[in-house]
């Protein structure tokens, strides 16, 4: 089975030295359990990401700039995805604060990097996903029929509120751009109902739990992909924050259907990302 | 004078003064003793030469999911199509119908050739910052095109919310989008003083204060306007609702410095609607002609004011 990694982000010394540089980062390693892994080129990478059986990950800029001086450029996300265009799928970081310099930059990056879609850290600069501020990046997305990657579990981190990961606000960003593809980044846990609930209220809203997969609690997620949600669940590691290896091995184990942990682990994304022709009726929509 | 531009204009066709009959307006339009008739665009046009309005600003609104009222944007171009000398057209939109509205400022701008967007928050039942109304203003600010916000009580319309548009709300838009020139029309009125403080930070906010001129608390704005807002104050009618001919009647009685006069009635307009004067004109007047095609560079020009010698008192009170 193919297995797509929503989020993931390659260890190269552009990531990790601004991973290493950051105390709120640290604390998250800790926390979680896992330990930093070291910087390597690349294709080391790539052969990693293999061997953990992936065949694609989606790679998410990052731009906080405003606030935290923290940045990935887009194009250097760009510069992956071309020396590995099989491997790795592109998506832009923005930073909210940019006003309409975040407007120009999902332009530019969709349009002229040609990257898949957009990611934003709204907790990062002390907002909430429903900002009005993030409203004309929300519609120039829709128009432009890429998905937003939306960081709401900024849980293990001490910095900001826990309420910036409920998935609440993500409700009315869904209402109020009903074609928008909105991915939730982190977002199984610890408001796995609500996630539950507002992804199966919205047709282009999907979650993944990475780095807690395997919470207490989680396993609601599960048993939500098996009955009500089985095309918007997808899978990711959010490595280097958790070990793609290792979480492939244990989230393989969780007792999805088999016809599910397919579309969680590969087909969800690879409709989301256009990967391959449309696989007929959403079975959403089969449920009225 | 012979060189005025009226921000605010409506000509009285049906389609217009339609709103006569529509619950928005009915208890307004009672109230302010208009009565509803329509009259050709011509005539309009005859009168507004010989007061010396050289050029008008019609707005298209659309209030369709509130009111179940519009007047389209493409009767309004009709309208300018007709009389490209005398009028220019901002479009209607309406924030509650989300992307639709920014398409249709798109539209509006690259197709229909207007020159700015109108929004009336309170009659969308929105705050002016509310983000219903963001991507209408990145549109606007990313195309360069002015966005107009009607203000003021809104008497007897049902349902409204007078600070939807109050002065501090559109303090955060103004903030939000540096680059975006906002004309509050209506001035904000009753909160004169914050239309003024807000004018004043901004360099990206203008008003005018149309219908509003003789009330209690109004005298505020000529002092403003003749000591430190004087390049940001708009003459405009709100015609028909405000006949123009008795409009400028009060404006030649309103106590401006004479210079601060000419910016109020033309030349702050010009620079927003970046129209200049041709000096060889037709009947001894001066004409506006549209700049050449294309955007101008940034900002609206701004020539400051002088700060220093108000709080010094060494303008006096001005008027």
């Amino acid at each position: 089975m193919e297995i797509i990694d929503v989020r993931a982000r390659p260890n190269t010394k552009e990531y990790m030295s601004l991973f290493e540089a950051s105390p709120g980062i640290q604390m998250v390693f800790r926390k979680m359990g896992a330990s930093m892994p070291a910087s390597a080129p690349i294709d080391e990478f790539i052969r990693d990401m293999r061997e953990a059986g992936i065949s694609r990950i989606v790679c998410t800029g990052r731009d906080i700039e405003t606030t935290g001086g923290w940045k990935v450029t887009n194009d250097y996300v760009a510069s992956l995805m071309s020396q590995y265009p099989a491997h790795i799928i592109g998506v832009a970081g923005i930073d909210p604060l940019k006003g309409s310099g975040a407007v120009k930059e999902t332009f530019r990056a969709v349009r002229e990097l040609g990257l898949k879609g957009i990611s934003i850290d709204p907790f990062a600069v002390g907002m909430y996903a429903n900002d009005r501020r993030l409203y004309p990046v929300y519609e120039l997305c829709a128009e432009l029929d890429v998905p937003v990657f939306i960081t709401i579990g900024p849980l293990p981190v001490a910095g900001p509120y826990l309420s910036f990961g409920s998935p609440m606000p993500i409700d009315e960003v869904a209402t109020d751009f009903s074609r928008l593809k909105i991915v939730c980044s982190h977002g199984g846990w610890p408001f796995s109902r609500e996630m539950v609930a507002i992804t199966f209220r919205h047709d282009y809203v999907y979650f993944e739990t990475s780095v807690y997969h395997f919470m207490p609690g989680a396993e609601l997620c599960v048993e939500a992909a098996n009955t009500c949600i089985p095309d918007r669940y997808l899978f990711a590691t959010a490595f280097p924050f958790a070990p793609m290896k290792e979480t492939v091995q244990r989230f393989r184990k969780l007792p999805f259907k088999p016809d599910v942990l397919e579309k969680v682990m590969y087909k969800n994304a690879a409709d989301l990302f256009k990967l391959e022709p449309a696989a007929g009726t959403r079975s959403g929509r089969q449920l009225f | 004078m012979t060189n005025i531009i009226d921000f605010r204009v409506r000509p009285s066709t049906a389609e217009f003064v339609s709103i006569a009959d529509n619950p928005v307006f009915k208890d307004m339009m009672k109230w302010i003793g208009y009565e509803k008739k329509t009259s050709p665009v011509e005539h309009l046009v005859r009168e507004m030469e010989t007061a010396g309005i050289s050029l008008a600003v019609v707005q298209g609104r659309d209030l369709e999911t509130t009111f179940g009222w519009k007047v389209s944007n493409d009767h309004v171009a009709s309208i300018v199509q007709r009389f490209p000398r005398n009028f220019v057209a901002f479009g209607g939109v309406d924030p509650n119908k989300g992307m639709e509205a920014v398409r249709e400022v798109q539209r509006c701008i690259e197709k229909l050739k207007f020159k700015g967007i109108s929004m009336d928050p309170y009659m969308h039942r929105r705050y002016a910052n509310d983000k219903k109304l963001y991507p209408v203003y990145a549109k606007c600010a990313e195309l360069g095109v002015p966005v107009i916000l009607t203000s003021g009580p809104g008497a007897f319309v049902p349902g409204s919310v007078m600070e939807h548009t109050a002065p501090r709300v559109i303090d955060e838009v103004a903030a939000d989008f540096p680059e975006l020139t906002i004309v509050v029309s209506h001035g904000g009125f009753p909160w004169v003083t914050e239309m003024v403080g807000v004018a004043m930070r901004h360099v990206n906010v203008f008003f005018d204060w149309s219908a509003y001129e003789l009330m209690p608390g109004a005298e505020l704005y000529v002092q403003a306007a003749n000591t430190i807002i004087a390049d940001k104050v708009l003459y405009a009618s709100a015609h028909p609702f405000v006949d123009f001919k008795e409009s400028l009647k009060r404006y030649e009685k309103l106590p401006f410095n004479e210079d601060v006069r000419e910016k109020v009635m033309f030349r702050n307009a010009a620079r927003i609607l970046k129209v200049e004067v041709s000096v060889a004109a037709p009947a001894g007047r001066a004409r506006m002609e549209p700049r050449a095609e294309g955007r101008s560079e940034g900002q609206v020009y701004y020539s400051g004011s002088p700060f220093v010698s108000v709080l010094q008192g060494s303008r006096g009170q001005g008027a």
